[in-house]
């Protein structure tokens, strides 16, 4: 819309007259603009004082265009090219109607690139029409849905078959078990003896390097300087006009409950909030969250994907859907219960900065708000911190592949996007795709900024979770042990030696020591002799070093794990962590025949249940100005 | 760091190696060639003894029995040559050697001056307790690096307040209960220093997390060797309670008589306590007038504080019939605080200097006063004088029953340089095997000999022969006649046997193992000098791609870190 005197108008000045936004509210936009470096309408919609459809309409209004409300207008779907959809969903324009001869085109945010695009596809006659965003991609959705899901299921089975999990079991891998197997049992047959001292030495000396290996991984990570050191000051220093686009992920499925907690959490992060793309990606069927979403009535920085459904139902297939609209430079995942460290963001934009341009991705670390809920929230807490505090920033120092965690991990968009992302049929993606970018020639590093989470509460719904990560650590490790060789070359003999140790031996460990206990407990009870056989002198001490100074020392880096954390109350707490081991070989049992019958079930944990959600809840849930009171 | 300045620090720390240990290796043959014999030394090679003719399996032996320097004596055998009473004095001069060689290395990597970092390394090394330690056997040498390793634990818990400290303090904790005959003593120090040296939030939030982390190690250790003791049939009261203690291979005789004159662990505290408050003045003073940044008096309070405690409390009891565990105990901690603030050397060097030589000045004042003959024989033999021989009946006992065949019960409690003269542990019924617990429980003896000290000394009270049987040394034993007698010590031998082995000369009785000493040390310098041309060569070596990378290092960028994500 033109003044009297043929300028356009200030939008801003705009939005005033058009009594949608007050005075005050253009000069605090105007003062965001000038810092954050994004446009008037991204920050209204950022702050939540516009909806959607009053923007678009007004806007089209002032550069006095048309606005289509493509929900009572939908898009005309001969005119979907599906070879351009990823282009589509990139400059978020869609072909919408042909009136007349010329095509109308609709799009969000007419740049030049929207024009050069619109101009090559549909001709210089092309009209271009505003249309909300969320329109666009609501109709993407519907138009481009299948094609996108088949990708997502698809993606990397197609592209790169060897590192897809689709295929539990090689051939050759199920040749070489059988081998091994039968070799075994006519070796025990024939010299029983001889035989069982072998597999006995074998399981004896892995579980010793194994020990070895940890000592080494918390060795290192015990040292303060190993970790990558995002300081508060390079925080401060960073200028918000030079941060990227950030996408957030945040997967979710029947978990209403957590929906406020995460969307207040996400408002407190400290980033600027126009530049924040959030996905709630939401599974179609999912109808009871997606209300709970669409309820909330969140600002305009939060989207909800809606996952159609397919003969896989993962978090990685539901995020290799929602990549494709997503538009972010660096890429996050949030669980729905996650609570990050306001400041996380920037602290991963500093760590990359710092990090060698090979940094694909830069993993937060995990831990836990109801740690002294009860016994088993103790304990997790204590493994989380030994594992994100102590662990994985020693396999970054020691340039071994990281298996990253379920969430808050930090990818660079356009490197996610050229390995297909994630595996969908990996139960553990994330693990996975950390082992692959190793492979690939990439760096994966870890970042001194915590994402809080909510540790599971009851031994069932543990089990239930935990049996998923063995099970996913299971087929990470058979797919990337189907070349060998392969994986020695791409990684060398640290990294291959720290991906048998760390990733081979969180399952191999949680499967034999029931055994070896099982042996031990019956030597105890009854003093028979009927094992002095299989215990030579040779075997009896490496024996006995696990036993004493390997479970010892992983008691006692627990210990350490809650000082580093500084939950110090925690740290008695840690004397118990043997326990803790038995429901782990529970849980290791129970994804070894997940493997083998239903190897991509999704074991769903439940969210919500702590006792501190729903103060969470209502905290989250308490008008704006409650909150500053309280 | 760029694997050319590692070779280049490896090479310099090698050649730093040679020259300390052609030093201490030389004294070692000086004092050895004057008939010096450390208790020590002469312990390690008896127990190695005892080790090697075991009839318990060997593996058995050093698991039950984990002291690191039997372990390195142990495998040491296994070299050609190595079943030599020298060995434990050349082990003891690598091991000490290789401190100032490292103290000098990484306070020239921090910045101090050549001349700075070797007069620091060169008074450390004429320290009177480190020589003591670098001379007396590869127990003291293990010992004293433990000590370092002690202190600089406690320093890095204090400074540093990070996990690594623990981790180090979780390695040096159980390696000193089983070889420090301090052990109780620093733990009982470290109670009290804990609070100190931890984070301050800990201390507010939960001051116990702290001593669960500093004492959940020492607790498996204790608890592993218990439960391997059960294992192993030996008596798993041993390490809490020595005076059940059969004595195998005990560290040496001091644990138990200081256990044996009333030690009690529950008055440690309060004893310390006091002493603390009389300690901590004086320390505050000497950081002062070193110069010691106000943020590093902390943590130095806190490693010094620990032997100084320990010190006291020995003296204040009137137990430092022998200081030498306690003296090397705060020469590792000036080692330490040396080494992890070199800064200090920097800033006022004389000021350091200084205490340093006033630290050795003192240590030889107090070796002059102490009243431990071993250390009268050592000076004796460092100034030059042909030393008192020591230890001459055991050793006299020992040469008799090397010619013996006859299976002889005998306990271990001050009979080191017995076993180490007949230089055998074969046909030898000692603790640790069912057998000799056998005897004791029985009405009489049934061995062909056995031997007993005089029970009016303090190592004859302690025999646990003389305890069990009280008459045996003063008339023997029924069928029983004396078949030797040596000033203290006596054989008893079964009447009905034949023939007895003839009277040895005194003055004769047994090698000092000089020069062996000679042959190892030489043997040692080659080795350590092909070494270190080798490393100087590979240092010599150029690669273009080391080239690049040692450029850019030196040119302070970190060249992993060059390039920079566009972001």
């Amino acid at each position: 819309m033109l003044s009297a005197d043929g300028t356009r108008q200030p939008i801003g000045q705009f939005l005033v007259e058009q009594g949608l936004i007050t005075r005050e509210q253009l000069e605090e936009t105007l003062d965001l603009k000038q810092r954050w470096g994004t446009r008037i309408g991204d920050i209204v919609l950022a702050k939540g004082w516009l909806k959607r459809e009053q923007l678009y309409q007004a806007l089209a209004t002032h550069l006095d265009t048309v606005f289509i409300d493509m929900e009572s207008e939908p898009p005309d779907s001969d005119l979907f090219i599906k070879e351009d959809a990823a282009q589509y969903s990139d400059l978020l324009v869609l072909p919408w109607a042909e009136i007349r001869g010329q095509t109308w085109v609709v799009a969000a945010d007419p740049d030049v690139r929207v024009y050069e695009f619109v101009r090559v596809k549909f001709g210089e006659d092309a009209v271009i029409a505003f249309a909300s965003k969320f329109d666009i991609l609501t109709q993407l959705h519907k138009l481009a849905g299948r094609q996108f899901n088949e990708t997502a299921v698809h993606g990397l089975r197609h592209i790169d078959p060897g590192h897809s999990a689709s295929q539990v079991f090689t051939p050759s891998q199920i040749f070489v078990l059988y081998g091994l197997i039968s070799v075994s049992l006519l070796l025990t047959i024939w010299f029983p003896i001889a035989a069982l001292q072998t597999l006995n030495a074998l399981l004896a000396l892995y579980l010793l390097a194994s020990f070895f290996f940890k000592y080494l991984l918390a060795w290192v990570g015990s040292d303060v300087h190993t970790d990558i050191k995002a300081t508060d000051e390079e925080v401060k220093a960073l200028d918000d006009l030079s941060l990227p686009l950030y996408t957030i992920l945040v997967p979710m499925y029947k978990e209403p409950d957590v929906l406020p907690i995460l969307a207040a959490a996400l408002r407190r992060m400290d980033y600027p909030l126009s530049k924040l793309d959030i996905k709630l990606v939401l599974e179609e069927e999912d109808k009871e969250t997606i209300a709970a979403a669409e309820a909330l009535n969140l600002e305009g920085i939060f989207e909800i994907i809606r996952v159609p459904p397919a003969a896989i139902k993962t978090k990685p297939k539901a995020c290799n859907f929602a990549l494709h609209f997503s538009r972010g430079e660096l890429l996050t995942i949030f669980d729905a219960e996650d609570k990050p460290e306001p400041d996380q963001l920037k602290k991963v934009v500093v760590a990359f900065r710092k990090s060698p341009a090979n940094t694909a991705c830069i993993q937060a670390r995990l831990n836990y708000y109801n740690w002294n809920e009860n016994w088993l929230t103790r304990m997790f807490t204590l493994e989380y911190s030994l594992w994100f505090d102590f662990y994985l920033p020693a396999l970054e120092a020691l340039k071994v592949p990281i298996p990253l965690g379920g969430t808050s991990n930090h990818f660079k968009m356009d490197v996610l996007r050229l390995v297909n992302a994630w595996d969908p049929y990996n139960v553990t993606e994330d693990a996975d795709l950390g082992t692959r970018l190793t492979q690939l020639g990439y760096r994966v590093g870890v970042v001194n900024s915590t994402t809080y989470e909510e540790a599971n509460t009851s031994i069932p719904n543990w089990i239930r979770q935990r049996s998923r990560w063995i099970k996913g650590y299971m087929q990470t490790y058979l797919v990337h042990m189907r070349d060998p060789i392969g994986l020695y070359r791409s990684l060398g003999i640290v990294g291959f030696l720290g991906f048998q140790f760390f990733v081979g031996g969180t399952f191999i460990t949680a499967l034999i020591t029931p055994i070896l206990y099982g042996m031990y407990v019956l030597w105890l009870l009854t003093g028979t002799h009927l094992l002095d056989a299989v215990f030579p002198d040779m075997i009896q001490f490496p024996s006995l070093i696990n036993l004493l100074i390997g479970n010892g020392f992983f008691i006692y880096v627990s210990v350490l794990g809650a000082f580093k954390r500084k939950l110090f109350g925690l740290m008695p707490w840690a004397l118990t962590v043997p326990l803790y081991w038995i429901l782990m070989s529970i849980a290791g049992y129970k994804a070894l025949w997940q493997l083998v019958y239903k190897p991509f079930f999704w074991e769903k944990t439940a969210h919500g249940i702590s006792k501190f959600s729903a103060a969470e809840r209502a905290e989250a849930l308490k008008p704006a100005s409650e909150v500053a009171k309280s | 760091m760029t694997r050319k300045l590692l070779v280049r620090d490896a090479c310099k720390l090698l050649i730093g190696w040679l020259l300390s240990f052609g030093l201490i290796g030389t004294l070692n043959w000086w004092l050895l060639s004057r008939g010096f014999r450390s208790d020590d030394a002469t312990g390690a090679f008896a127990k190695s003894l005892i080790v090697a003719t075991s009839p318990a399996p060997l593996a058995k032996i050093v698991v039950t029995f984990p002291q690191v320097p039997l372990l390195l004596a142990s495998v040491a055998r296994a070299v050609p040559g190595g079943a030599s009473p020298a060995l434990p004095y050349v082990l003891g001069a690598l091991l000490a050697s290789f401190v100032p060689a490292w103290l000098y290395g990484k306070m020239r990597r921090e910045g101090c001056g050549i001349l700075s970092a070797a007069s620091v390394a060169f008074l450390l090394t004429i320290h009177p307790m480190f020589l003591w330690a670098g001379t007396t056997g590869v127990e003291n040498a293990a010992t004293l690096l433990i000590y370092i390793y002690f202190s600089l634990s406690l320093l890095r818990i204090a400074w540093e307040q990070d996990a690594r400290g623990f981790m180090m303090l979780a390695i040096t904790l159980p390696l000193l209960l089983f070889s420090s005959p301090v052990a109780g003593l620093l733990m009982g120090a470290l109670l009290l220093l804990l609070p100190v040296a931890l984070p301050r939030s800990m201390v507010s939030a939960n001051p116990a997390a702290g001593y669960v982390a500093a004492f959940v190690p020492p607790a498996i250790a204790v608890l592993s060797w218990i439960y391997i003791s059960w294992i192993f049939h030996v008596d798993w009261r041993t390490v809490i309670f020595p005076e059940f203690s059969k004595r195998l291979l005990s560290t040496d005789l001091e644990t138990l008589w200081r256990l044996n004159a009333g030690f009690d662990y529950f008055a440690l505290p309060v004893v310390l306590s006091f002493f603390a408050v009389a300690a901590a003045p004086l320390l505050f003073a000497t950081m002062r007038w070193t110069g010691v940044p106000i943020q590093s008096r902390r943590a130095i309070f806190v490693a010094s504080l620990a032997p100084v405690l320990v010190a006291l409390f020995e003296i204040a009891e009137d137990r430092l019939s022998h200081p030498a565990p306690v003296l090397m105990l705060l020469c590792a901690a000036l080692i330490a605080v040396v080494r992890r603030f070199p800064d200090l050397t920097i800033q006022s060097p004389f000021r350091v200097a200084g205490l340093l030589l006033l630290g050795a000045l003192g240590g030889a004042a107090f070796l002059q006063v102490s009243p431990s003959s071993e250390f009268v024989s050592w000076q004796q033999s460092l100034l030059g004088k042909h030393s008192d021989a020591l230890h001459l009946p055991e050793r006299s006992v020992g040469k008799w029953l090397a010619a013996e065949k006859e299976e002889t019960i005998l306990d271990v409690t001050g009979a080191y340089p017995l076993i180490a003269a007949r230089a055998s542990a074969s046909h030898l019924l000692l603790p640790g095997v069912p057998d000799f617990g056998v005897q004791l429980q029985a009405n009489w003896l049934s061995t062909p000999q056995f031997v007993v000290p005089d029970p009016a000394t303090a190592q004859g009270a302690l025999n646990v022969i003389n305890r069990r049987y009280p008459s045996a040394y003063s008339s023997g034993m029924q069928g029983y006649t004396l078949a030797y007698d040596s000033d203290g010590w006596r054989v008893y031998r079964l009447a009905a046997l034949p023939g007895l082995p003839a009277s040895v000369n005194a003055t004769d009785i047994d090698s000092t193992g000089a020069p062996e000493v000679w042959i190892w040390t030489a043997a040692i310098l080659a080795v350590l000098a092909g070494g270190t041309a080798l490393l100087s060569l590979l240092a010599q070596m150029k690669s273009p791609r080391k080239s690049v990378l040692l450029s850019l290092n030196l040119n302070g960028a970190e060249p992993e870190r060059v390039e920079s994500a566009p972001l």
